[in-house]
């Protein structure tokens, strides 16, 4: 292998980032006897910078909100578009378990860019009685079913 | 005595946190429709693979649509990958060809020929000027390398992988991959050979 050879083999490994700092001392030889070295590494910073270069955009968090959103209505299983309102229903045997009380449900949930933000409080409980509750959501405008629940049991 | 339970805690049973997730898990979770795996994974990798696309080609819009589409065939394709941890170098594959798809598209729909070079009659302005001539010189040398030299230049300086990663990637041994980097190197060189002589003449 020609010093040029090597030279441009130690380049390739610095491009990496796997050039070891013996190599690195050895590249630098390199360099300081091979002209044609330094041309061909001024050369290819020139290049590596232009396939580096960044383009200027708006904040990542924005544009990656959008690819998450164009994602969720493309996707076959999750909600075409995020539901305007969320309605609980309790099908369930509340004999005895007191009264549940659900309030502040939901502003504008999306299933993906954040958990709705309703709170269950629970008044009056009597103790070790189950309930069983299912939970579904709509999405408002088309009362379609977008993310059921199986049905399952609460004991306070 | 009255008790107060957040929703997520009221749905546990439904709702899991899958932030200590692998990708690999996330991934089957999220084919499988699962929302907040399909969110942890998008939030994890959507800004680096913004990244690559947007150096890969230029127009930032595009590069939203690329990353949708990318993330919609992993999710398609998700029974396929098999090695936990080869997740992004895997999507980063497959958005970087549909740039190269997307951009062979807009050559065809482009009306008349497209210039390969800015003028180079014209001495750049300022330096930004000569920034953007670099970059049209070496896309135009990128775009008319072997795929396979094009792909393994494009996983390593628009997608920041290391050579690990793209063995991981393309499936082949990171020797196999050093050495294509190498003659690819060398190729994009030889394809700016002229335009490094005029511009030092």
């Amino acid at each position: 292998m020609s010093p040029l050879e090597r030279g441009l083999e130690l380049l390739s490994l610095r491009s990496e980032g796997a050039l070891s700092p013996s190599e690195a001392l050895e590249l630098e030889r390199l360099r300081v006897r091979q002209p044609e070295l330094r041309r061909v590494e001024a050369e290819w910073s020139r290049i590596e910078r232009a396939l580096r270069a960044q383009v200027p955009t708006e904040p990542s968090s924005w544009r990656g909100q959008r690819v998450r959103r164009g994602v969720a209505q493309r996707l076959p299983g999750l909600p075409s578009r995020p539901p305007t309102l969320v309605r609980w229903s309790l099908g369930a045997s509340l004999v005895g378990a007191g009264l549940l009380v659900l309030r502040s449900l939901l502003g504008s949930p999306s299933v993906l860019d954040g958990e709705p933000a309703a709170r269950l409080e629970v008044a009056r409980v009597q103790p070790a009685v189950p309930v069983s509750v299912e939970v579904r959501a709509w999405d408002e405008p088309e009362r379609q079913e977008v993310h059921p629940t199986a049905p399952f049991e609460l004991r306070f | 005595m009255s008790r107060a339970l957040s929703l997520r805690k009221f749905l546990g049973m439904a709702r899991r946190d899958w932030s200590a997730e692998g990708d690999a898990a996330l991934l089957r979770a999220a084919s499988r429709g699962e929302e907040a795996a399909c969110r942890t994974l998008l939030e994890r990798h959507t800004p680096r693979l913004l990244g690559l696309l947007d150096r890969a080609q230029r127009d930032p819009a595009l590069s939203e649509d690329l990353a949708q589409e990318a993330f919609l065939r992993a999710l398609a394709q998700a029974h396929t990958l098999r090695e936990e941890g080869a997740f992004f170098p895997w999507l980063a594959r497959i958005a970087l060809r549909l740039a190269i798809d997307a951009q062979r598209k807009r050559r065809l729909e482009l009306t008349g020929p497209v210039p390969p070079e800015l003028p180079s009659d014209r001495p750049p302005p300022d330096a930004r000027l000569a920034q953007a001539d670099d970059e049209a010189q070496v896309r135009a040398a990128l775009e008319r390398l072997r795929p396979r030299h094009r792909e393994v230049l494009g996983l390593m300086y628009f997608g920041a992988l290391s050579v690990r990663e793209i063995a991981s990637a393309v499936g082949r041994s990171e020797v196999a991959v050093r050495k294509d980097l190498e003659r690819a190197r060398r190729a994009l060189r030889d394809e700016l050979e002229p335009w490094f002589a005029e511009v030092s003449a």
